[in-house]
């Protein structure tokens, strides 16, 4: 008769025990999950990077717009801008 | 935008590069770049006109002013920016069908020592509308 008794606390602590790492588990996934959604980038993109000109006299100004976009999720800054 | 201004680059190659720093991991950085000929507006024979000799003898010098291929203008005005030291005259020519210009100018110290001046040359280009030649002036004493 005890023994009986003492193998359903057994089983009632296992029972406790599994239920616990289930939990544990699941919300380990449903975070790690949350966690990779949330990981986002910025992904630039220059789909030109040089210029040649021709036919420049001296004394002229020569100007070009070069674009740079952001292909990915995060926002992209940009940091600094460095002539050489 | 990228900007590259030629003026006093002469016959040269330009080669501009910036460099953009960006918080993408994969491509810090980006190198934009910009190059290509800087052609003359103009050909002259001397770029600088020297007047140098003897003070009582005639010290004069003739430059010949040709526009080039692609700005081909005609000179509206020549001055020099002084004037106190020289004669100058200007004359139209053509060589093989294009138009070139002569200018004499005339050294008029009669003392020794020195000067510098500058022409301006104004023409009808909206490429070159004015530019200049500088002058200087070295008189020997007899």
């Amino acid at each position: 008769m005890g023994e009986t008794k003492h193998s359903g606390w057994v089983i009632s602590c296992l029972r406790q025990l599994l239920t616990g790492i289930f939990l544990i588990l699941f919300s380990a996934g449903h975070y790690g999950n949350t966690f990779a959604e949330n990981r986002t980038f910025p992904e630039v993109d220059a789909p030109s990077t040089r210029y040649e000109f021709s036919g420049v006299f001296e004394g002229q100004v020569i100007n070009h717009d070069f674009l740079i976009r952001n292909k990915g999720e995060a926002p992209l800054e940009i940091i600094d801008v460095k002539t050489d | 935008m990228i900007r590259i201004d030629s003026k006093g680059m002469g016959k040269t190659h330009a080669d501009k590069t910036i460099r953009v720093h960006t918080n993408d991991s994969n491509t810090p950085e980006i190198k934009l770049s910009l190059s290509g000929e800087i052609k003359p507006f103009v050909d002259l024979s001397s770029s600088v006109i020297r007047l140098t000799g003897s003070a009582g003898k005639e010290i004069k010098r003739i430059i010949t002013i040709s526009p080039v291929e692609g700005n081909r203008f005609r000179i509206t005005g020549v001055a020099p920016e002084d004037g106190k030291h020289l004669e100058y005259e200007l004359a139209e020519t053509t060589h093989a069908g294009a138009l070139k210009y002569e200018l004499t100018v005339i050294n008029v110290k009669r003392e020794k020592g020195w000067y510098k001046d500058n022409f301006r040359i104004r023409t009808d280009s909206t490429i070159s509308p004015e530019f200049g030649i500088p002058v200087f002036g070295f008189i020997r004493e007899p």
